[in-house]
Protein backbone atom coordinates (compact mmCIF):
# COMPACT_ATOMS: atom_id res chain seq x y z
CA UNK A 1 0.00 0.00 0.00
CA UNK A 2 1.27 3.45 -0.96
CA UNK A 3 0.49 6.03 1.71
CA UNK A 4 1.10 9.73 1.21
CA UNK A 5 0.45 12.19 3.98
CA UNK A 6 0.30 15.99 3.86
CA UNK A 7 2.81 16.58 1.10
CA UNK A 8 3.76 20.22 0.76
CA UNK A 9 5.94 21.92 -1.80
CA UNK A 10 6.30 25.62 -2.61
CA UNK A 11 8.53 27.62 -4.93
CA UNK A 12 9.11 30.89 -3.07
CA UNK A 13 5.54 32.11 -2.43
CA UNK A 14 3.85 29.84 -4.97
CA UNK A 15 2.43 26.65 -3.43
CA UNK A 16 2.56 23.72 -5.84
CA UNK A 17 1.52 20.89 -3.51
CA UNK A 18 -0.89 21.73 -0.73
CA UNK A 19 -1.38 19.07 1.96
CA UNK A 20 -1.65 16.22 -0.56
CA UNK A 21 -2.67 12.90 1.01
CA UNK A 22 -3.77 9.58 -0.48
CA UNK A 23 -3.75 5.84 -0.01
CA UNK A 24 -3.37 3.44 -2.90
CA UNK A 25 -3.56 -0.35 -2.44
CA UNK A 26 -1.03 -2.53 -4.28
CA UNK A 27 -1.96 -3.43 -7.84
CA UNK A 28 -4.36 -0.52 -8.33
CA UNK A 29 -4.16 2.40 -10.74
CA UNK A 30 -5.05 5.87 -9.51
CA UNK A 31 -6.04 8.13 -12.40
CA UNK A 32 -5.24 11.75 -11.55
CA UNK A 33 -7.09 14.27 -13.68
CA UNK A 34 -6.01 17.87 -13.76
CA UNK A 35 -5.23 20.85 -15.96
CA UNK A 36 -1.72 21.98 -16.88
CA UNK A 37 0.15 23.63 -14.02
CA UNK A 38 -2.02 22.14 -11.25
CA UNK A 39 0.96 20.36 -9.63
CA UNK A 40 0.56 16.86 -11.11
CA UNK A 41 4.14 16.61 -12.38
CA UNK A 42 5.54 17.94 -9.10
CA UNK A 43 3.56 15.30 -7.20
CA UNK A 44 4.91 12.48 -9.37
CA UNK A 45 8.50 13.76 -9.31
CA UNK A 46 8.35 14.11 -5.54
CA UNK A 47 7.13 10.52 -5.24
CA UNK A 48 9.95 9.35 -7.51
CA UNK A 49 12.48 11.15 -5.33
CA UNK A 50 13.45 13.54 -8.12
CA UNK A 51 12.29 16.56 -6.09
CA UNK A 52 12.69 17.35 -2.42
CA UNK A 53 9.57 18.14 -0.45
CA UNK A 54 9.07 20.91 2.11
CA UNK A 55 6.90 18.69 4.31
CA UNK A 56 4.94 15.45 4.36
CA UNK A 57 5.71 11.76 4.27
CA UNK A 58 5.70 8.95 1.71
CA UNK A 59 5.35 5.35 2.88
CA UNK A 60 5.35 2.05 1.04
CA UNK A 61 4.05 -1.01 2.91
CA UNK A 62 4.61 0.83 6.18
CA UNK A 63 8.21 1.71 5.32
CA UNK A 64 9.16 5.39 5.06
CA UNK A 65 10.53 6.42 1.68
CA UNK A 66 11.40 9.98 2.72
CA UNK A 67 15.12 9.41 3.12
CA UNK A 68 15.41 6.84 0.35
CA UNK A 69 17.21 8.28 -2.73
CA UNK A 70 15.55 8.11 -6.14
CA UNK A 71 17.71 5.23 -7.37
CA UNK A 72 16.79 3.02 -4.42
CA UNK A 73 13.16 4.02 -4.16
CA UNK A 74 11.87 1.71 -6.94
CA UNK A 75 9.21 4.26 -7.85
CA UNK A 76 9.69 4.85 -11.54
CA UNK A 77 8.66 8.10 -13.15
CA UNK A 78 7.68 7.80 -16.80
CA UNK A 79 8.33 11.13 -18.50
CA UNK A 80 6.06 12.66 -21.14
CA UNK A 81 8.92 12.20 -23.63
CA UNK A 82 10.24 8.63 -24.01
CA UNK A 83 13.84 9.72 -23.16
CA UNK A 84 15.44 6.52 -24.40
CA UNK A 85 19.23 6.17 -24.26
CA UNK A 86 20.12 7.18 -27.83
CA UNK A 87 23.18 4.98 -28.42
CA UNK A 88 21.60 1.80 -26.99
CA UNK A 89 19.42 -0.58 -29.00
CA UNK A 90 15.79 -1.28 -28.05
CA UNK A 91 17.00 -4.50 -26.40
CA UNK A 92 19.64 -2.72 -24.30
CA UNK A 93 17.25 0.09 -23.35
CA UNK A 94 14.82 -2.51 -22.00
CA UNK A 95 17.63 -4.37 -20.25
CA UNK A 96 19.02 -1.23 -18.54
CA UNK A 97 17.20 -1.57 -15.21
CA UNK A 98 18.01 -5.30 -15.05
CA UNK A 99 21.71 -4.75 -15.78
CA UNK A 100 21.84 -2.02 -13.13
CA UNK A 101 20.51 -4.60 -10.67
CA UNK A 102 23.20 -7.05 -11.85
CA UNK A 103 20.72 -9.75 -12.84
CA UNK A 104 22.22 -12.87 -14.43
CA UNK A 105 22.64 -12.64 -18.21
CA UNK A 106 20.25 -15.56 -18.84
CA UNK A 107 17.58 -13.80 -16.75
CA UNK A 108 18.15 -10.54 -18.60
CA UNK A 109 17.82 -12.26 -21.99
CA UNK A 110 14.68 -14.11 -20.98
CA UNK A 111 12.94 -11.07 -19.43
CA UNK A 112 13.81 -8.74 -22.31
CA UNK A 113 12.67 -11.24 -24.95
CA UNK A 114 9.40 -11.68 -23.06
CA UNK A 115 8.95 -7.90 -22.76
CA UNK A 116 9.68 -7.44 -26.46
CA UNK A 117 6.84 -9.88 -27.17
CA UNK A 118 4.50 -8.06 -24.79
CA UNK A 119 5.30 -4.78 -26.51
CA UNK A 120 5.13 -6.38 -29.98
CA UNK A 121 8.56 -5.05 -30.79
CA UNK A 122 10.44 -8.33 -31.46
CA UNK A 123 11.58 -7.31 -34.93
CA UNK A 124 12.88 -3.95 -33.65
CA UNK A 125 15.09 -5.38 -30.88
CA UNK A 126 18.37 -4.32 -32.44
CA UNK A 127 17.19 -0.94 -33.73
CA UNK A 128 18.33 2.34 -32.23
CA UNK A 129 15.63 4.68 -30.81
CA UNK A 130 16.13 7.11 -33.70
CA UNK A 131 14.81 4.44 -36.07
CA UNK A 132 11.50 4.00 -34.21
CA UNK A 133 8.20 5.84 -34.44
CA UNK A 134 6.91 7.97 -31.55
CA UNK A 135 4.52 5.24 -30.41
CA UNK A 136 7.20 2.55 -30.55
CA UNK A 137 9.59 4.72 -28.51
CA UNK A 138 6.92 5.29 -25.89
CA UNK A 139 6.31 1.52 -25.73
CA UNK A 140 10.03 0.92 -25.15
CA UNK A 141 10.08 3.57 -22.39
CA UNK A 142 7.08 1.89 -20.77
CA UNK A 143 8.65 -1.57 -21.02
CA UNK A 144 11.96 -0.25 -19.64
CA UNK A 145 10.09 1.15 -16.63
CA UNK A 146 8.13 -1.99 -15.74
CA UNK A 147 10.56 -4.77 -16.67
CA UNK A 148 12.10 -4.95 -13.18
CA UNK A 149 8.67 -4.64 -11.52
CA UNK A 150 9.05 -1.41 -9.55
CA UNK A 151 6.96 -0.72 -6.46
CA UNK A 152 5.07 2.13 -8.09
CA UNK A 153 4.86 3.36 -11.65
CA UNK A 154 4.35 7.11 -12.04
CA UNK A 155 3.02 8.06 -15.46
CA UNK A 156 3.07 11.73 -16.39
CA UNK A 157 0.72 12.10 -19.38
CA UNK A 158 2.83 9.45 -21.11
CA UNK A 159 0.74 9.25 -24.25
CA UNK A 160 0.04 12.97 -24.69
CA UNK A 161 2.36 13.38 -27.68
CA UNK A 162 0.90 10.42 -29.60
CA UNK A 163 -1.74 10.46 -32.32
CA UNK A 164 -5.23 9.20 -31.43
CA UNK A 165 -4.67 5.68 -32.80
CA UNK A 166 -1.28 5.13 -31.13
CA UNK A 167 -2.70 6.59 -27.94
CA UNK A 168 -5.61 4.13 -27.88
CA UNK A 169 -3.23 1.25 -28.59
CA UNK A 170 -0.92 2.37 -25.75
CA UNK A 171 -3.85 2.67 -23.34
CA UNK A 172 -4.88 -0.92 -24.14
CA UNK A 173 -1.27 -2.08 -23.72
CA UNK A 174 -0.99 -0.27 -20.37
CA UNK A 175 -4.21 -1.84 -19.08
CA UNK A 176 -3.18 -5.34 -20.18
CA UNK A 177 0.32 -5.13 -18.63
CA UNK A 178 -0.91 -3.34 -15.49
CA UNK A 179 -3.27 -6.25 -14.84
CA UNK A 180 -0.74 -8.92 -15.79
CA UNK A 181 2.12 -7.57 -13.63
CA UNK A 182 -0.15 -6.26 -10.86
CA UNK A 183 1.27 -2.76 -11.28
CA UNK A 184 0.57 -0.06 -8.70
CA UNK A 185 0.44 3.21 -10.60
CA UNK A 186 -0.41 6.88 -10.50
CA UNK A 187 -1.56 7.83 -13.98
CA UNK A 188 -1.70 11.57 -14.55
CA UNK A 189 -3.71 12.85 -17.48
CA UNK A 190 -5.69 15.91 -18.54
CA UNK A 191 -8.04 13.82 -20.67
CA UNK A 192 -11.28 12.67 -19.05
CA UNK A 193 -11.70 9.63 -21.30
CA UNK A 194 -8.20 8.39 -20.59
CA UNK A 195 -8.67 8.81 -16.84
CA UNK A 196 -11.91 6.79 -16.91
CA UNK A 197 -10.33 4.12 -19.09
CA UNK A 198 -7.15 3.42 -17.10
CA UNK A 199 -8.14 4.14 -13.50
CA UNK A 200 -9.29 1.78 -10.74
CA UNK A 201 -9.49 4.80 -8.46
CA UNK A 202 -9.88 8.45 -9.35
CA UNK A 203 -8.58 11.80 -8.16
CA UNK A 204 -8.78 15.39 -9.31
CA UNK A 205 -6.03 17.93 -8.82
CA UNK A 206 -6.35 21.70 -8.89
CA UNK A 207 -4.06 24.43 -7.51
CA UNK A 208 -1.89 21.90 -5.66
CA UNK A 209 -4.79 20.23 -3.87
CA UNK A 210 -5.66 16.60 -4.56
CA UNK A 211 -9.16 15.29 -4.10
CA UNK A 212 -9.46 11.50 -4.10
CA UNK A 213 -12.92 10.09 -4.83
CA UNK A 214 -14.45 7.10 -3.10
CA UNK A 215 -15.87 5.71 -6.33
CA UNK A 216 -16.04 6.18 -10.08
CA UNK A 217 -19.60 7.51 -9.72
CA UNK A 218 -18.48 10.16 -7.24
CA UNK A 219 -15.73 11.19 -9.68
CA UNK A 220 -18.22 11.44 -12.54
CA UNK A 221 -20.75 13.30 -10.42
CA UNK A 222 -18.35 16.04 -9.35
CA UNK A 223 -18.86 18.96 -11.79
CA UNK A 224 -15.27 20.24 -11.42
CA UNK A 225 -13.84 17.08 -13.05
CA UNK A 226 -15.64 17.97 -16.30
CA UNK A 227 -16.79 14.37 -16.86
CA UNK A 228 -20.45 15.38 -16.95
CA UNK A 229 -19.77 18.16 -19.46
CA UNK A 230 -17.93 15.67 -21.64
CA UNK A 231 -20.77 13.14 -21.36
CA UNK A 232 -23.34 15.85 -22.13
CA UNK A 233 -21.35 16.88 -25.20
CA UNK A 234 -21.21 13.35 -26.59
CA UNK A 235 -24.88 12.57 -25.88
CA UNK A 236 -25.93 15.85 -27.52
CA UNK A 237 -23.84 14.94 -30.53
CA UNK A 238 -25.34 11.45 -30.60
CA UNK A 239 -28.88 12.88 -30.48
CA UNK A 240 -28.09 15.29 -33.31
CA UNK A 241 -26.75 12.42 -35.42
CA UNK A 242 -29.68 10.09 -34.58
CA UNK A 243 -32.50 12.58 -35.26
CA UNK A 244 -30.99 14.19 -38.34
CA UNK A 245 -33.53 14.07 -41.18
CA UNK B 1 1.65 31.90 -59.01
CA UNK B 2 1.11 30.93 -62.65
CA UNK B 3 2.59 27.78 -64.17
CA UNK B 4 5.02 29.92 -66.19
CA UNK B 5 6.03 31.77 -63.03
CA UNK B 6 6.61 28.49 -61.20
CA UNK B 7 8.75 27.17 -64.06
CA UNK B 8 10.84 30.36 -64.14
CA UNK B 9 11.26 30.21 -60.35
CA UNK B 10 12.44 26.58 -60.40
CA UNK B 11 14.84 27.40 -63.28
CA UNK B 12 16.25 30.35 -61.31
CA UNK B 13 16.74 28.10 -58.26
CA UNK B 14 18.50 25.45 -60.37
CA UNK B 15 20.73 28.13 -61.92
CA UNK B 16 21.67 29.51 -58.49
CA UNK B 17 22.53 25.94 -57.37
CA UNK B 18 24.92 25.51 -60.30
CA UNK B 19 26.64 28.84 -59.54
CA UNK B 20 26.99 27.99 -55.85
CA UNK B 21 28.49 24.61 -56.71
CA UNK B 22 30.90 26.29 -59.12
CA UNK B 23 31.97 28.82 -56.45
CA UNK B 24 32.46 25.98 -53.94
CA UNK B 25 34.62 24.07 -56.43
CA UNK B 26 36.61 27.21 -57.23
CA UNK B 27 37.27 28.18 -53.61
CA UNK B 28 37.48 24.86 -51.77
CA UNK B 29 38.30 22.02 -54.16
CA UNK B 30 40.40 23.62 -56.88
CA UNK B 31 43.25 25.05 -54.70
CA UNK B 32 43.63 21.75 -52.80
CA UNK B 33 43.41 19.57 -55.91
CA UNK B 34 45.72 21.95 -57.79
CA UNK B 35 48.27 21.91 -54.98
CA UNK B 36 48.13 18.13 -54.76
CA UNK B 37 48.59 17.71 -58.51
CA UNK B 38 51.46 20.20 -58.56
CA UNK B 39 53.10 18.35 -55.64
CA UNK B 40 52.61 15.03 -57.40
CA UNK B 41 54.11 16.42 -60.64
CA UNK B 42 57.06 17.90 -58.71
CA UNK B 43 57.70 14.61 -56.86
CA UNK B 44 57.76 12.73 -60.18
CA UNK B 45 60.24 15.20 -61.65
CA UNK B 46 57.73 16.66 -64.12
CA UNK B 47 58.17 20.25 -62.95
CA UNK B 48 60.53 22.38 -60.83
CA UNK B 49 63.86 24.11 -61.29
CA UNK B 50 65.88 20.91 -61.74
CA UNK B 51 63.23 18.88 -63.53
CA UNK B 52 64.63 16.08 -65.69
CA UNK B 53 61.39 14.44 -66.81
CA UNK B 54 59.35 11.63 -65.26
CA UNK B 55 61.24 9.68 -62.59
CA UNK B 56 60.42 7.56 -59.54
CA UNK B 57 63.80 8.33 -58.01
CA UNK B 58 62.51 10.85 -55.42
CA UNK B 59 59.79 8.49 -54.17
CA UNK B 60 62.31 5.63 -54.00
CA UNK B 61 64.68 7.82 -51.95
CA UNK B 62 61.89 8.75 -49.53
CA UNK B 63 60.83 5.11 -49.05
CA UNK B 64 64.34 3.66 -48.86
CA UNK B 65 65.54 6.19 -46.23
CA UNK B 66 62.67 5.16 -43.93
CA UNK B 67 62.36 8.78 -42.77
CA UNK B 68 58.75 9.11 -43.92
CA UNK B 69 57.56 5.94 -42.20
CA UNK B 70 59.35 6.70 -38.95
CA UNK B 71 58.07 10.29 -38.86
CA UNK B 72 54.56 9.07 -39.73
CA UNK B 73 54.73 6.55 -36.88
CA UNK B 74 56.03 9.28 -34.52
CA UNK B 75 53.25 11.66 -35.62
CA UNK B 76 50.65 8.94 -35.04
CA UNK B 77 52.05 8.29 -31.57
CA UNK B 78 52.00 12.00 -30.67
CA UNK B 79 48.52 12.46 -32.15
CA UNK B 80 46.99 9.42 -30.44
CA UNK B 81 48.48 10.13 -27.01
CA UNK B 82 47.63 13.85 -27.15
CA UNK B 83 44.02 13.34 -28.30
CA UNK B 84 43.49 10.51 -25.77
CA UNK B 85 44.78 12.62 -22.85
CA UNK B 86 42.90 15.74 -23.95
CA UNK B 87 39.68 13.72 -24.43
CA UNK B 88 40.00 12.10 -20.99
CA UNK B 89 40.63 15.46 -19.29
CA UNK B 90 37.83 17.17 -21.22
CA UNK B 91 35.38 14.37 -20.39
CA UNK B 92 36.24 14.71 -16.71
CA UNK B 93 35.67 18.47 -16.77
CA UNK B 94 32.48 18.26 -18.84
CA UNK B 95 30.96 15.52 -16.67
CA UNK B 96 31.97 16.59 -13.18
CA UNK B 97 31.98 20.39 -13.50
CA UNK B 98 28.59 20.77 -15.19
CA UNK B 99 27.40 23.49 -12.83
CA UNK B 100 30.54 25.62 -13.19
CA UNK B 101 30.41 25.24 -16.96
CA UNK B 102 26.74 26.21 -17.03
CA UNK B 103 27.18 29.21 -14.76
CA UNK B 104 30.13 30.39 -16.86
CA UNK B 105 32.80 30.56 -14.15
CA UNK B 106 34.82 27.69 -15.61
CA UNK B 107 34.04 28.69 -19.18
CA UNK B 108 36.18 31.86 -18.87
CA UNK B 109 39.22 29.75 -17.95
CA UNK B 110 38.52 27.60 -21.00
CA UNK B 111 38.00 30.41 -23.49
CA UNK B 112 41.36 32.00 -22.59
CA UNK B 113 43.63 29.12 -23.78
CA UNK B 114 41.55 28.94 -26.97
CA UNK B 115 42.87 32.36 -27.95
CA UNK B 116 46.54 31.33 -27.60
CA UNK B 117 48.19 30.48 -30.95
CA UNK B 118 50.12 27.22 -31.30
CA UNK B 119 53.46 29.06 -31.52
CA UNK B 120 52.83 30.88 -28.22
CA UNK B 121 51.71 27.64 -26.53
CA UNK B 122 54.95 26.01 -27.72
CA UNK B 123 56.99 28.86 -26.20
CA UNK B 124 54.99 28.65 -22.99
CA UNK B 125 55.70 24.94 -22.58
CA UNK B 126 59.35 25.58 -23.44
CA UNK B 127 59.62 28.33 -20.79
CA UNK B 128 57.97 26.17 -18.16
CA UNK B 129 59.54 22.75 -18.77
CA UNK B 130 63.04 23.29 -20.13
CA UNK B 131 65.95 22.43 -17.81
CA UNK B 132 66.39 26.14 -17.08
CA UNK B 133 62.62 26.77 -17.05
CA UNK B 134 60.26 27.80 -14.28
CA UNK B 135 59.39 24.31 -13.00
CA UNK B 136 63.03 23.27 -12.97
CA UNK B 137 63.88 26.33 -10.82
CA UNK B 138 60.95 25.66 -8.48
CA UNK B 139 62.00 22.02 -8.05
CA UNK B 140 65.62 23.13 -7.53
CA UNK B 141 64.44 25.75 -5.03
CA UNK B 142 62.58 23.06 -3.10
CA UNK B 143 65.81 21.07 -2.95
CA UNK B 144 64.42 18.08 -4.85
CA UNK B 145 67.29 18.21 -7.40
CA UNK B 146 70.96 19.11 -6.86
CA UNK B 147 71.30 21.27 -9.95
CA UNK B 148 69.14 22.45 -12.85
CA UNK B 149 70.56 19.76 -15.13
CA UNK B 150 69.03 17.16 -12.83
CA UNK B 151 65.55 18.18 -14.04
CA UNK B 152 64.17 15.54 -16.45
CA UNK B 153 64.19 16.31 -20.19
CA UNK B 154 60.59 17.28 -20.86
CA UNK B 155 61.31 19.51 -23.86
CA UNK B 156 63.15 18.33 -27.01
CA UNK B 157 62.79 14.82 -25.56
CA UNK B 158 62.37 11.63 -27.58
CA UNK B 159 59.01 10.74 -25.99
CA UNK B 160 57.58 14.07 -27.13
CA UNK B 161 56.35 15.11 -23.66
CA UNK B 162 56.52 18.81 -24.50
CA UNK B 163 54.69 18.43 -27.84
CA UNK B 164 52.00 16.26 -26.25
CA UNK B 165 51.54 18.68 -23.34
CA UNK B 166 51.24 21.70 -25.62
CA UNK B 167 48.64 19.93 -27.77
CA UNK B 168 46.71 18.70 -24.73
CA UNK B 169 46.63 22.25 -23.34
CA UNK B 170 45.31 23.52 -26.65
CA UNK B 171 42.81 20.72 -27.30
CA UNK B 172 41.39 20.31 -23.78
CA UNK B 173 39.42 23.61 -23.59
CA UNK B 174 38.00 23.11 -27.07
CA UNK B 175 36.95 19.52 -26.34
CA UNK B 176 35.49 20.45 -22.94
CA UNK B 177 33.27 23.09 -24.53
CA UNK B 178 32.35 20.63 -27.30
CA UNK B 179 31.40 17.89 -24.80
CA UNK B 180 29.48 20.42 -22.71
CA UNK B 181 27.49 21.50 -25.78
CA UNK B 182 26.78 17.84 -26.68
CA UNK B 183 25.77 17.12 -23.06
CA UNK B 184 23.08 19.76 -23.33
CA UNK B 185 22.05 18.98 -26.89
CA UNK B 186 21.68 15.25 -26.17
CA UNK B 187 19.59 15.99 -23.07
CA UNK B 188 21.99 14.06 -20.84
CA UNK B 189 20.87 15.89 -17.72
CA UNK B 190 17.37 14.44 -18.08
CA UNK B 191 18.77 11.06 -19.11
CA UNK B 192 20.71 11.05 -15.85
CA UNK B 193 17.44 11.57 -13.97
CA UNK B 194 15.93 8.67 -15.93
CA UNK B 195 18.97 6.52 -15.20
CA UNK B 196 18.89 7.32 -11.47
CA UNK B 197 15.18 6.62 -11.38
CA UNK B 198 15.84 3.21 -12.97
CA UNK B 199 18.29 2.48 -10.15
CA UNK B 200 21.70 3.49 -11.53
CA UNK B 201 24.30 5.51 -9.64
CA UNK B 202 26.17 8.43 -11.22
CA UNK B 203 29.26 6.38 -12.10
CA UNK B 204 27.12 3.72 -13.86
CA UNK B 205 25.41 6.46 -15.84
CA UNK B 206 28.75 8.10 -16.70
CA UNK B 207 30.30 4.80 -17.88
CA UNK B 208 27.31 3.34 -19.72
CA UNK B 209 25.43 6.36 -21.04
CA UNK B 210 27.26 9.70 -20.81
CA UNK B 211 30.73 8.73 -22.07
CA UNK B 212 29.52 6.55 -24.99
CA UNK B 213 27.01 9.23 -26.05
CA UNK B 214 29.57 12.05 -25.86
CA UNK B 215 32.31 10.10 -27.66
CA UNK B 216 30.00 8.82 -30.36
CA UNK B 217 28.56 12.26 -31.08
CA UNK B 218 31.97 13.95 -30.96
CA UNK B 219 33.77 11.25 -32.99
CA UNK B 220 34.02 13.24 -36.27
CA UNK B 221 35.40 16.27 -34.39
CA UNK B 222 37.87 14.12 -32.46
CA UNK B 223 39.05 12.57 -35.71
CA UNK B 224 39.54 15.99 -37.33
CA UNK B 225 41.43 17.30 -34.28
CA UNK B 226 43.60 14.17 -34.35
CA UNK B 227 44.44 14.89 -38.00
CA UNK B 228 45.19 18.51 -37.08
CA UNK B 229 47.73 17.27 -34.50
CA UNK B 230 49.19 14.79 -37.02
CA UNK B 231 49.98 17.64 -39.39
CA UNK B 232 51.02 20.21 -36.77
CA UNK B 233 54.22 22.13 -37.47
CA UNK B 234 55.01 25.01 -35.08
CA UNK B 235 54.90 23.08 -31.80
CA UNK B 236 57.10 20.12 -32.88
CA UNK B 237 59.48 22.56 -34.58
CA UNK B 238 59.91 24.57 -31.36
CA UNK B 239 59.97 21.85 -28.73
CA UNK B 240 60.30 18.61 -30.67
CA UNK B 241 63.11 16.08 -30.51
CA UNK B 242 66.15 16.25 -32.78
CA UNK B 243 66.02 12.49 -33.36
CA UNK B 244 62.32 12.10 -34.19
CA UNK B 245 60.51 14.49 -36.45
CA UNK B 246 56.82 14.86 -37.12
CA UNK B 247 55.81 14.67 -40.79
CA UNK B 248 55.31 18.41 -41.34
CA UNK B 249 58.72 19.22 -39.85
CA UNK B 250 60.39 16.59 -42.02
CA UNK B 251 58.67 17.86 -45.20
CA UNK B 252 59.49 21.53 -44.52
CA UNK B 253 63.12 20.64 -43.80
CA UNK B 254 63.33 19.02 -47.23
CA UNK B 255 61.81 22.12 -48.84
CA UNK B 256 64.11 24.57 -47.07
CA UNK B 257 67.43 22.80 -47.45
CA UNK B 258 70.09 24.36 -49.66
CA UNK B 259 70.10 21.25 -51.83
CA UNK B 260 67.44 21.90 -54.46
CA UNK B 261 67.37 18.16 -55.27
CA UNK B 262 65.68 17.55 -51.90
CA UNK B 263 62.62 19.63 -52.82
CA UNK B 264 60.92 16.84 -54.85
CA UNK B 265 61.35 14.58 -51.80
CA UNK B 266 59.57 17.22 -49.70
CA UNK B 267 56.70 17.14 -52.19
CA UNK B 268 56.67 13.32 -52.18
CA UNK B 269 56.39 13.35 -48.35
CA UNK B 270 53.59 15.96 -48.46
CA UNK B 271 51.64 14.06 -51.11
CA UNK B 272 52.07 10.73 -49.27
CA UNK B 273 50.89 12.35 -46.03
CA UNK B 274 47.87 13.92 -47.75
CA UNK B 275 46.91 10.57 -49.28
CA UNK B 276 47.32 8.88 -45.89
CA UNK B 277 45.04 11.47 -44.25
CA UNK B 278 42.43 11.11 -47.02
CA UNK B 279 42.51 7.33 -46.62
CA UNK B 280 42.16 7.66 -42.83
CA UNK B 281 39.24 10.07 -43.26
CA UNK B 282 37.38 7.92 -45.78
CA UNK B 283 37.77 4.72 -43.70
CA UNK B 284 36.82 6.47 -40.46
CA UNK B 285 33.79 8.29 -41.83
CA UNK B 286 32.52 5.10 -43.46
CA UNK B 287 32.82 3.33 -40.10
CA UNK B 288 31.15 6.22 -38.29
CA UNK B 289 28.28 6.24 -40.77
CA UNK B 290 27.82 2.48 -40.36
CA UNK B 291 27.58 2.84 -36.57
CA UNK B 292 25.40 5.98 -36.68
Amino acid sequence: MLTIQNLHKAYQTHTVLDQVSLELPQGQVLAVLGRSGCGKTTLLKALAGLLTLDAGSINWAGESMDAVPSREREMVYLFQEPLLFPHLSVFENLAYGLRVRKEAEAQVQQKVVQMLQELELQEHAQKKPSHLSGGQRQRVAFGRAIIFLPRVLLLDEPFASLDAQSRASMQRLFLRLARKYNITALFVTHEVKEALLVGDRFAYMAAGKLQVYTSKDAFIADPQTGVRDELAFWSALEQQTTYQP
Amino acid sequence: MTTLGQRLSSKTKAGAGVYLRAIFLLLAVLPVAGGLLYGLAYSFGLTGALSTGFTLQHWQQVWSSGALLSSLAYSLYIGLVAIALATAAALFLALYFQRSLRSGSLSYFLYLPLTIPAMVMGFLVFQLFTKSGLFSRVVYGLGWIDNLQGFPSLVHDTLGFGIILAHVLMAMPFLTLLFHAIYREQNLEQLQEVSANLGAGKSYFVRHIAIPTLLKTAAPNLLLYFIFILGSYEIPLLIGSQQHQMVSVLAVQKFQRFNLLDIPQGYAISVAFTLFVLLLLSISFKKLQRHA
